[in-house]
Formats: structure tokens, sequence, C-alpha cells
């Protein structure tokens, strides 16, 4: 009998194969989250601490201001209960890459960390371990780049002012391996002194690669907290009490210790002072060699320039010399031209008149040849005449007395005699007359007669011819003149042109010599010139290379007086700082004390308050549809469960099979549920995690406490929802069950009484409100899946706007600053101020401001908070490195304190109200309330310099420099100058902040895109589920009103349009449930320190909602393609 | 040509490696404004046949013409559309909305029809003038067959289906159906198809079909048809 009832069971669930899947669907859903998320933190704490167990992560970790040698070593191994101990040189040095980008790195050597019992074995990622000189594991870490490929070489570079070669033998390794290592939990790997303040990446290098003298970190792990939770109280409270131990041993060593370095100390400061006489020596020198190079230098130039001077002057006289000639010889020749064109004149004229001249001349030469004729006629006439007379004369006179006979005559006189009748005729008669004779006296009357004219006709004619012959003489003297004058005149010209011509030669002469005695010059004055030129060259030169040897010393002698003095001061402080010297000091560190891990706990238990209330949200709705499915399965099932009534069947044998049913589903939801859920849900958190922190792979144990409660919380609801399915209809008589339910009467709802609206809907638009208050029950459900689905996706964005708002607006808006460095609390007003101007003369630093910085507790009586005192020295200045604002308005500093809004919540101070104060031990101050000032990270009160001093009685020393860089200037260079200030301590830039909690938003986000994942897809179950449910009791309507010849689409409406409507109120009401879902879960997350973004903004919602519509619109989808599978024929069955 | 006729109509239903053949070989004619009437035992095939005349089921092979048209070639939006316009059905379990009153019910038919005649006047006709705005529930089995009835008819249908319409009524009120639906054929002139396994009224009707083993066993006129009030079963 029991054996059919089980058959049934088994056929039920092959037949209701849907309805069985769905509530183990459902149940497998609820249970996998559940028990999923709750698993989530709990694995990952688990997988952190197997992996810090199996790497043998330190417990302990020593560090000494002086390092540990061999006797410090002795020392701290002497201690009881050490488990392993490994010492461990590091330094923090830059990786060099490309041009000159570099990267602050932490060189570790491996050699605590090897063999079995090593401590803080890095895990090997891949490739291997170093095992010779040069090689290293670099740690993986967010290096974007470069990415230091495996067999790659790194470049190291020391990180301050010591040599490389102090610290390392090698200058670069090469990389055979990436490790994780349990020290470099957190991917924000911590600060450094190096740089800008950020460590950048790690790498470990054999320990023989090292050149430090003594060990920089010891290592400890102790034998009882082997297995010990790391995560417990008794963990952390055990580690605690063995610190004072330590801290004794090292003060021991430390005296010991202090002893050494003093000694050691002495003797280079000697070296140093040595050191410091030579290089002062060398400066000397150097000045002493300039002076004299400047001394040559000058005599040089002299030279030069009396060469110059006087080589300028030869050349300006011989060039006066020269133009002398030049212009005599232009003169010459002007006077050559015009003595040329003037002969030419006369040449001219000459020749002209000598024609005229000459025929003249020849006239005159005729005329006297003319005369000469004449005259010389005229003389022989004359001298005839003469004769004649002087004959006659002679005759007379001598034949005065004598006479003689004609006869006689001789032949002179009788020429003679004959000769007179020249004179006249009758002469030689009277002459004859008169020789012969006898009238001598009446003859030479006649005669005389004769001869006295004639002899005065002779005379005059004598005259004349004298004077003709004056005359020609005149004349052969004017024809000799006018013949010399032109032959003068010729010969002038000759000589005129000779001289001419001579002149004319000269010139050409004169000229030539000059042309060549100019050439001769320009040579010479170019080779001189040459000469000096290169003079001036090398003496330019010279000077060059003087001018920039004593540029160079000009410019360095300051830096080197700089230096010296500076290393005298040196010297002076070192010696003041050997006296002022103190024991070396050791520090005791736990894990807690390492911020990366710390912040481990915290994260998870955040991360696990936020999502612990989701999966109530599963559950609450796995029931809901546990109990409709049940309800549906007994209902459809009535008239069997009558007939087995009716066959005697008790009430738990009929109960039992849906009971079983409801069982089976429900564990088997349950078991797959949980597998995947352990499996998936922590894998997915601790991926999360990945961002922030370096995890393991991730350990997911089954959980079988946490499996027990789940399953037998779903197996009580899915029990219970079949029991209260059943109970109805158990108690029911036979007969009812049998005959087919009376079908639900319809009713008029309240809508249809309100008229106005009644008559407006149209006709589909009322058969849809009809049903929706019809089918009261299941409308509900719908609503109230949905608006848990909204309420999810609200309350999932809305967190992560809460967490993602903090680091905009604390670091965007609030702390509005670039960069703060820390100020050693030691330094003097001094090196305070020089510290800030050093900054404000950084390239690109825009302004600076100091501010005092200090934490106590305030808050009131009993409840008491870690806040920082936060006194800006000049309060006006505030406005641009921190915005205080209440709810948008700004805050002003004056009177009183203004402190942040968290710490008013916790408190529950107002503005006005009294704030007090811890000022030292035990001692309270109060101070009033002047503003309350909107912040999301710590708590800080904001108060003047004179506030301050009231508050502490002292005046307020900054040790906080902050600053801000002008629009697009890097600060990444100002951060990492202002570092290596001795007075620096550490730069921060808010972007690194920034930076920190963007990893925790990233890693919220994939949690919120994990929500709204399972958010979706719960809303699609619920409405799929309760859809079917719907059409699978109203097939017969929907059948029919195809038959009546509705389209698919308009059947399909006639279903989905109540969906939509219960789809969009629960989306109203998710919306409004989500924002108090938002509310409870951010408090709920929230740590003291942290206030989350208390608004939610529009899109928030927006997204919930329009991501719900499309989760709707895909079911109605869904259910459309169904529909569309009703056959019409289902119509015409019988009701059952 | 008959305003319905099938032609060598085969349904088959193929459930693993048995072959049901609903109907096997089925031909008929039926003039317009013809009261026709398939009788024939359970199992018969009639249903079958309505279903497939009516539009909600196929035929494997052969043709069905009506009013010139071939209905077994349409496809699922036209034959959506042929119920629409051309059929009015009428089920044997009333198949009324629950939730809806009378009027509403016939109102569901009308407004997706767009030469339909007015609700309460159809009602009306049928005698329901009286219980327009009651739901089903306040109504006899009678009243909702004639609310199905009034349903069907306010399409101004070619063809009326009536699939056992009196098969959950008493005699009395099933001879009024029957009466309202053979009053209904003579005064519309509609074209009206009853399948039933009650052989007795099958005098009522102008055209016998008679079916057996999924085919068309018979079929014959009838000249003169008896009024219903004169068949007694």
């Amino acid at each position: 009998m029991k054996n059919v009832l089980l058959k049934e069971i088994f056929r039920e669930i092959a037949k209701s194969r849907n309805r069985f899947l769905s509530i183990l669907a459902i149940v497998a859903v609820g249970t996998g989250f559940f028990a999923g998320i709750k698993a989530a933190t709990p694995d990952m704490k688990e997988t952190a601490r197997r992996y810090f167990a199996a790497q043998q992560m330190y417990d302990m970790r020593l560090v000494s201001t002086y390092g540990f040698n061999d006797g410090d070593l002795a020392a701290v191994a002497a201690e009881e209960g050490i488990l392993g101990m490994a010492p461990v040189r590091s330094a923090d040095l830059f990786a060099v890459y490309g041009d000159d980008g570099s990267m602050t790195f932490r060189v570790m050597s491996l050699s605590g960390a090897q063999g079995d019992d090593a401590l803080n074995k890095p895990f090997l990622v891949e490739g291997r371990l170093p095992e010779k000189s040069g090689e290293c594991a670099l740690g993986v870490a967010d290096l974007a780049e470069p990415a230091w490929e495996i067999g790659s070489r790194i470049v190291l570079r020391s990180g301050g002012d010591d040599p490389l070669e102090d610290t390392l033998h090698i200058d670069e390794c090469e990389v055979v391996g990436y490790v994780k290592s349990p020290q470099f939990f957190n991917v924000s790997l911590g600060t450094t002194a190096v740089g800008d303040g950020r460590l950048d990446g790690y790498l470990f290098l054999l320990e023989e690669d090292f050149a430090l003298e003594v060990y920089t970190d010891v290592y400890l792990t102790f034998a009882e907290m082997q297995g010990v939770d790391p995560f417990s109280d008794r963990y952390v409270d055990s580690v605690e009490a063995r610190t004072a131990g330590f801290e004794a041993v090292g003060e021991l060593r430390a005296a010991a210790r202090f002893d050494e370095i003093v000694a050691e100390a002495e003797e280079e400061l000697a070296k140093a002072k040595r050191e410091l006489a030579d290089g002062e020596a060398e400066l000397a020198d150097a000045q002493q060699e300039l002076l004299d190079a400047e001394g040559k230098l000058a005599d040089g130039w002299e030279e030069y320039r009396s060469g110059r001077a006087e080589f300028d002057k030869q050349i300006a006289d011989a060039e006066k010399r020269l133009d002398d000639a030049e212009r005599q010889l232009a003169d010459g020749e002007q006077e050559y031209q015009q003595g040329l064109a003037d002969y030419e004149k006369e040449l001219a004229e000459y020749e002209a008149g000598k024609a005229d001249a000459e025929a003249e001349l020849s006239a005159y030469r005729a005329q006297a040849d003319e005369l000469e004729a004449q005259l010389a006629q005229t003389e022989q006439s004359l001298a005839g005449a003469e004769q004649l007379l002087g004959g006659i004369d002679a005759i007379l006179e001598n034949f005065s007395g004598t006479s003689l006979p004609p006869e006689q005559f001789p032949a002179e006189l009788q020429q003679t005699v004959d000769g007179s009748a020249a004179l006249y005729d009758g002469l030689p008669q009277l002459l004859t007359a008169y020789i012969s004779g006898p009238d001598k006296a009446g003859a030479k009357a006649g005669i005389e007669a004769v001869t006295g004219p004639a002899a005065v006709s002779l005379a005059e004619n004598r005259a004349l011819y004298e004077e003709g012959q004056a005359g020609l003489a005149a004349l052969l003297q004017g024809i000799a003149d006018g013949e010399k004058q032109l032959a003068d005149g010729a010969a002038e010209l000759a000589a005129a042109k000779t001289e001419l011509d001579e002149a004319r030669l000269g010139l050409d002469r004169s000229r030539t010599e000059l042309s060549q005695n100019r050439s001769a010059f320009e040579r010479e004055r170019e080779e001189n010139g040459r000469e000096l030129d290169e003079a001036y060259e090398e003496l330019a030169k010279n000077q060059q290379d003087y001018d920039e040897a004593k540029a160079e010393f000009d410019k360095e002698y300051p830096d080197a007086t700089a230096e010296i003095a500076d290393a005298k001061a040196e010297i002076a402080d070192a010696e003041q700082e050997l006296l002022e010297l103190s024991p070396p000091k050791w520090y005791v560190l736990t894990r807690e004390d390492d911020a990366g891990y710390s912040s481990f706990a915290g994260d998870s238990e955040k991360i696990d308050a936020i999502i612990a209330v989701f999966p109530v949200f599963f559950v609450l709705v796995a029931g809901l549809v546990c109990l409709t499915a049940m309800t549906r399965m007994v209902d459809e099932q009535r008239t069997q469960i009558g007939t087995m009534k009716a066959l005697g069947y008790g009430r738990g044998a009929v109960m039992g099979k849906y009971l079983a049913y409801a069982v089976l589903a429900s564990v088997a939801g349950s078991a797959v549920g949980l597998v995947v859920g352990f499996q998936l849900f922590p894998r997915v958190i601790i991926n999360a995690y990945k961002n922030m922190y370096q995890m393991p792979e991730a350990v997911t144990p089954f959980h079988w406490d946490y499996a027990l409660w789940c399953t037998l919380a779903a197996v009580l609801c899915t029990g219970v929802s079949a029991l209260a399915a059943c109970y109805k209809a158990l108690m029911a008589a036979p007969a009812k069950l049998m005959r087919p339910r009376a079908p639900k009467s319809g009713k008029r709802i309240l809508l249809e009484r309100i008229g106005f609206i009644w008559k407006r809907l149209k006709f589909t638009q009322k058969v849809t409100m009809r049903n929706i208050f019809r089918y009261k029950k299941r409308v509900a459900m719908t609503v109230i899946g949905v608006a848990g689905c909204t309420a999810l996706m609200v309350a999932g964005f809305g967190i992560y706007h809460a967490v993602s708002a903090i680091g905009v607006k604390q670091y965007g808006e609030i702390f509005v600053y670039d960069a703060a460095a820390s100020l050693d609390s030691d330094a003097s007003n001094s090196e305070r101020a020089a510290v800030q101007s050093f900054v404000e003369t950084q390239p690109g630093v825009a302004e600076t401001l100091a501010v005092t910085q200090k934490s106590c507790n305030a808050g009131v009586s009993g409840n008491y908070y870690e806040s920082y005192v936060f006194a800006p020295e000049t309060p006006e200045a505030l406005p641009s490195f921190v915005s205080l604002r209440e709810r948008g308005r700004a805050v002003t500093l004056g009177e009183g304190v203004v402190i942040t809004e968290k710490l008013a919540r916790l408190t529950g101070l107002k503005t006005g109200d009294a704030l007090s104060i811890e000022v030292g031990d035990g001692v309270y101050k109060s101070l009033p309330i002047a503003g309350i000032a909107e912040n999301y990270v710590m708590h800080y009160l904001y108060m003047t310099p004179g506030t301050y001093r009231t508050l502490f009685g002292e005046t307020a020393k900054p040790e906080l420099l902050l600053w801000n860089m002008a629009e697009g200037a890097d600060v990444n260079a100002a951060a990492e100058a202002v570092l290596r200030q001795d007075a620096v301590l550490a730069v921060l830039q808010t972007e690194d902040y920034a930076g920190n909690l963007d990893n925790l938003v990233q890693s919220i986000s994939m949690i919120v895109v994990a929500l709204i994942v399972s958010a979706g897809a719960l809303a699609v179950i619920v409405m799929y589920n309760l859809i079917s449910i719907n059409v699978g009791e109203r097939t017969r309507e929907l059948a029919t009103i195809k038959v009546l010849g509705f389209y698919d689409n308009e059947v399909s409406a006639y279903i989905c349009r109540e969906n939509s409507i219960a789809s969009g109120v629960g989306i109203l009401v998710g919306l409004l449930l989500g924002t108090a879902l938002e509310k409870f879960v951010v408090q709920m997350a929230e740590v003291d320190l942290v206030m989350f973004a208390r608004d939610l903004p529009f899109w928030c919602f927006a997204f919930s909602a329009v991501m719900t519509i499309i989760f709707t619109a895909a079911v109605n989808g869904v259910v459309h393609l169904s529909l569309k599978k009703i056959s019409m024929v289902e119509s015409m069955k019988a009701v059952e | 040509m008959s305003y319905v006729e099938l032609k060598s109509v085969y349904k088959r239903y193929k459930m693993g490696e048995v072959t049901i053949t609903a109907s096997d070989g089925v031909d008929f004619e039926i003039e317009k404004g013809e009261f026709a009437v398939i009788v024939g035992s359970s199992g018969a095939g009639k249903t079958t046949i309505l279903n497939i005349l009516g539009g909600m089921d196929s035929c494997d092979e052969g043709q069905v013409l009506v009013d010139g048209r071939d209905v077994s070639c349409l496809n699922s939006r036209q034959l959506a559309e042929y119920r629409r316009r051309d059929i009015g059905f009428v089920f044997q379990f009333y198949n009324l909305v629950p939730n809806l009153t009378a009027l509403e019910n016939v109102e569901l038919a009308t407004q997706i029809c767009k030469d339909s005649m007015d609700a309460a006047e159809v009602l009306g006709e049928v005698g329901l003038g009286e219980r327009l705005h009651n739901f089903p529930a306040q109504l006899s089995g009678g009243e909702q067959q004639r609310v199905s009835i009034a349903r069907a008819l306010a399409k101004r249908p070619k063809l009326l289906l009536c699939d056992e319409p009196t098969g959950a009524l008493d005699y009395n009120t099933g001879k009024s159906v029957l009466k309202l639906l053979q009053d209904t054929c003579r005064q519309s002139g509609m074209t009206v198809v009853l399948i039933t396994h009650n052989q007795a009224i099958t005098p009522m009707a102008d055209r016998v079909i008679r079916m057996k083993n999924s085919r068309v066993a018979e079929m014959a006129l009838n000249p003169s048809p008896t009024p219903v009030e004169e068949i007694e079963w």
C-alpha cells in the first residue's frame, strides 16, 4: 500500500517536473545565497589565515634605528619561546626604467626565508627563487608599466645620498621569478622615505648581494602562536604581551651599540675634517690659477691693442699717402688734361694762325726777296753809283791836277767813265773832259753838277737804300721774327708737346706706381690685418676660455664656498650631533602595526555587514514562492485528495505525499544551493578583494554548520507551506473536494463605484482592474517580489554611491589640497619656515599652508573619540586647502571649534553645545561648537591658532605643511623634492588616499553587480512563477478568448497587463523600501571613523526602476511565447 | 458550391509510436442557412471536425472551404481573424469569464468585432434583458448558455458552431436553448452546425451528418425539420 503511495510521489515529481524544479530552484537560490554570503567573510579570513600560516608569516618584527649586528642577534635569540628567527637586510631603492623613469622598490634579502623553517616565505607564482648572485624574485604588484618579464634585468639606483655600493654589491639584477610576499598583503605597499614616499614594488635578492653591514629587520615567530587564529583576541593579546620582553633586550643592546657607533663616528669625523682641508686648498688653488690667467690675458690684450693701434695708424698714413698720391695724380692728370687741352687749343690756333702767318711770312718773304732784290739792285746801283761817284770822285781827285788823255785811260777808268753814263749821259764826257782836260773846273762843275745831285740822290738813295735795307732788315727781321715766332711757337708747341708727353708718361708711370703701391699696401694691410685678426681671435678664444672658466668658477664658487661652509657646518653639526647622539632604539612591531594587514580585518567586516542583509530577501521570497507553488499543487489535486480520503486514507498519509514532495524538493534544492553557493559567493567576494589585497587562491570549505541550519530552514519553510496549503483541503469533507471547485464569484470592486473613473476606462482595462482585485494574493506577491528586487537594487546602487562618493567628496571637495608634508616634531621654527619657503619655491607650487595637527580625544563625558585638532596658521587661507561646509554653506573659523559631522552624530552634539577635549592626561577643557563640517573620514576639530593656544596653553607648532599645485603642474616632482628635505618625514598626496579608497570602491562595485544580477534573477523567478500559476489557473479563460478571436498579442496583453501594473506598483514600493534598506545597511556597515555619503542620488532610483522594468518586460516576453502554445481545444475540456 | 465544404479531411495525432486518426477522410457539405447536426457516439470524431471548422485546429490533409475560402491553409493570425469574424462558438460548458457580468461577457466578443450587434440587444433577444449585470455565478446553467449563445451571435458570424450545447443542461432548459438556436437559424438565416451524441435531436435539423469511426457514415437532408417543441426524448 505505502509502496503505491511512494510510487505515486515519484510519478508526481516526474509529471509536474516544472513545479518541482521551480521549488528546487528557488530553494537553491535562497540557501545558496544565504549560506554562500554568510560563508564569504569566514572563508576570506580562513584563506588569509592559511596563507599566513603556510608562508610562516612573522609574529613579531624588530627594527632598530641602527640596524642589528651579530651581538644584537645573539641577544634576541636568547629569548625564550622563539620558534623561528630570520634576520633580514633590506633597503628602499630606485628601480630605473626607460629614459629616466624610476620606481621605489623595497629590496630584501632572501636569507631567512628559505628552507623548511624559514619565515615570511614568499609564495612562488611563476619561475623560481634566486639561486645565485645577481638574480632576483620580483614581487607581484600592481605595476602598470613597465612589466619586467622573467629574464629581464632591473637596474637599481640609490634612493638617497648614500651611494649604491654601500647597500648592494650589484647594481642590476635579473628577474628569475614572480613571488607574492605575505608581508605585502595589501595592494598598496606602504610608505617609504625614498622618492615620492610611495612604495611601488619589492624584490628579493640573495643575502650575498647586500653590502650592508648590519641587518635591518629581525623577524620572529613564536611556538605558542602556531595554530592560533591571527584574527582572534588571544593571538593579539599574547603577541602584545611579549613585546615588553623584547623592548627590554633592545634597551640593553642599545647601550652597547651606542658605544660602538660613537667610536666609528669620531673616526669618520676626523676623516671628514681632513677632506675639508683638502677641499679648501683646492679651492684656493683654483682661485689663484684664475688670477694668473687673468693677468696674462690682460697683458695679451694690451699688446694687441697697441699693435692694432699702430697698425691702424700706419694704415691710415699709408692710405693718406696713397690718397695724396692719388690726389696728386689726379691733379697732375687734371693739369695734363688742361695742358693738353691748352696745347691742343694753341696747336689749333697755331695751326690756324700758321697758315696765315706762313702766308704772310711768305708774302713778306717775297716782299723781302723783292726788296732784297731791289735792294740788291739798288745796292748794285748804289754801289755802282758809288763806285761811279767814287770813281768820279777819284777821278776828280786824281785828276784834279793831272790830266790824262782819254786814250790813256786805264780800263778801269774807262769803265768808270763809261759807267758814269749811268748817271748822266753826258758824264763820261765830262769826265773825260776833266780828265783830259783842260777845263777841269768847268768839267768838274759840270761833273759836280751831276755828281752833286747824284751824290745827293745817291745819298738819298743810299739813305733810302739804307732805309730800305733797314726796312728790309726790319722786314727780314720781322720775317725772321715771324719765323722765329712761328718757330718759337712751333718749338713751344713742340716743347709743350714734349712736356705733355713727358708729363703723360710721368703720369702713367706715377699711376702704375700708385696702383702698385696700392696693391702692395692692400696686401700688406691684409697680411698684417690677418695677423692681427688671428692674434685677436686667439686672444678672444683665450678670453672666452677664461670667461668660461671664470664663470664656472664664479658659479661654483658660491656653491663651493657654500659647500665648504656647509661641510664646515656639517662637521660642526656632526660634532654637535655626536654630542647629542642618542642610543639606538628598537621598535618591536606586530602584525597589527602593519597598516595593510590590520585593515584587512576591518575591511572584511565592513563588507560582511553590507552583504549580510541581502540574503534575507531571498529567503523571504523563496518562502513565498514555495507557498504559492504548494498551494496550487494542492488545489489542482483536490479531487485526488478527495478521492484518497474517500478511499479511506487518513490525513497523515495524504499530507505525507505533499510533505514528502516539498521536503524532497527543498533538500535537493538546498544541497544544490549550498554546493554552488559555498563555492561561488565566497569566490566572488574574495575576487572582489583582489583589488585591495594580494589574496592567495581562495579557500572555500563546505561549512557543515551553515549547511545544516540552512537546509533545516529550507525544509521547514517548504514543509510548513505544504502543510498550510494542505490543511484546508484536509479539513474539508471528501465530497466537497471531489466536486469541482466553485469558481470564484466575480465581485464588484471598489473602483466600480467611482463612476467617473470607471466609465472612462476601456473595456480591457476594466477587465484588468477586476482581475487584479480578484487575485489579490497573487498580485500582492508579485508586488512584494518586484519591490524586493527594486529595493535590493536601490540599496546596492545606494551603497555603491555612499562608499564611492566618500572618495570624491572627501578628497575632491573637502580636502582640496594637493599634498601634505609632515615635518619632524623636533624641527625648530626656523627649520619649519625653511621647509615652507622651500616648498613655495618648487616649480608648480601655487600656495602653502602650515597646519598644526594633533591627535586627542574629544566628545562628551563617557563618549570620547580620537580626533585630530586642525589649526591652520592663517585661517583665512583655509578655504583653498580644506573646504568646511555645513549643508552646502561655507563655515568660517572663528571662536570656538568646528567639528566634523560624524563626531557630532556619535556624540549627539549640535552647534552651540560644548565639546569636551582632553588636553592632557585626565585634563579636560571644553569649547563651544561653532559649526559642524561635512566630512567623511576621521574626526577633525578645526580651530584658529588662538583657540589652540587657549586650549593647550602653548603656541601652535605646525607639523603639517599643505600645499597646492598650479593647474596642470606635476605634484610628484615637487613631492620628491620636498621629501628630500631633512625636516620632512613623509609626503602624502591626496590622490593616494583617493586611490586607496578607489580600490575599496571597486571591490564593492563588483559585489553590487553580483547583487543586481541576483535581484534581477529574483524578480524574474517570482514573476515568472506567479504568472505561470496565473496562466495555469485561467487556461480555460485564455483558450476561450482565443476562440473568440483574440490575436496572440491581445491574449498576452490580457495577462501581462496585470503583471505590468503589479510590477509598477512593486517598483514604487521597492523604491521606498530600498531607501530605507540602504540607510539601514549604510549605518550597519559604517565604522566609527567613517561616514558614508548620506544622500541617495537620483540615478540609483532611475537605474533600479529601469532595470526592474527590463526584467518585467523579459518575463512578459517569455509568457507571451508560452501563451501562444495554449491550445484552444483545452477550452473544450470538461471542468475537472 | 456549397457554403461549407469539407473534402477528404484527415487529422492524425501521433503519440509516440501510436497514431490516432481522429478524422479519416471526412467529406460533407452544408448550405447557407441550414441547421446541420453532426451526430455520432463518443470518439466518432465530431469535436475534431468542429474544431477544424472553427479554426481552432488544423487538418493534416484535405480542404475546408467556408464561403469559398480554404481555411485549412491559413496561418495562426489569419485563423484568429477567421475566428473573430466568421465564427461564433457555443461551448458545452459555456466558458464564460467568471469575472465579468453577462453584458460584459458579450461585450468581450463585440469589442473585437467591427460589425457586431449591440450586446444588450442581443442579450435581450435571447431573453436575458433583465440579467445584464449579473455575474455567471449568479446565473443558472441555462442562462449561462444563453449568454454564451448571445456572445456567439453578437459577432454576426457566418457560421454558428455549437458543441453539445445542451450537454450540461436539463431536459427543458436544453430544449429551450435548442429552440433559441433553431429560431436564430430560421429568423436570421444563420448557418448553424451542432454536434451532439443525442440521436433524438436530429429531426430538428435540415441536414444530418452521421459520423462513425472518424468518417462520415451518412449525410441526409431533411426537407421538413420538426420544430423543437414537438421533439421528445
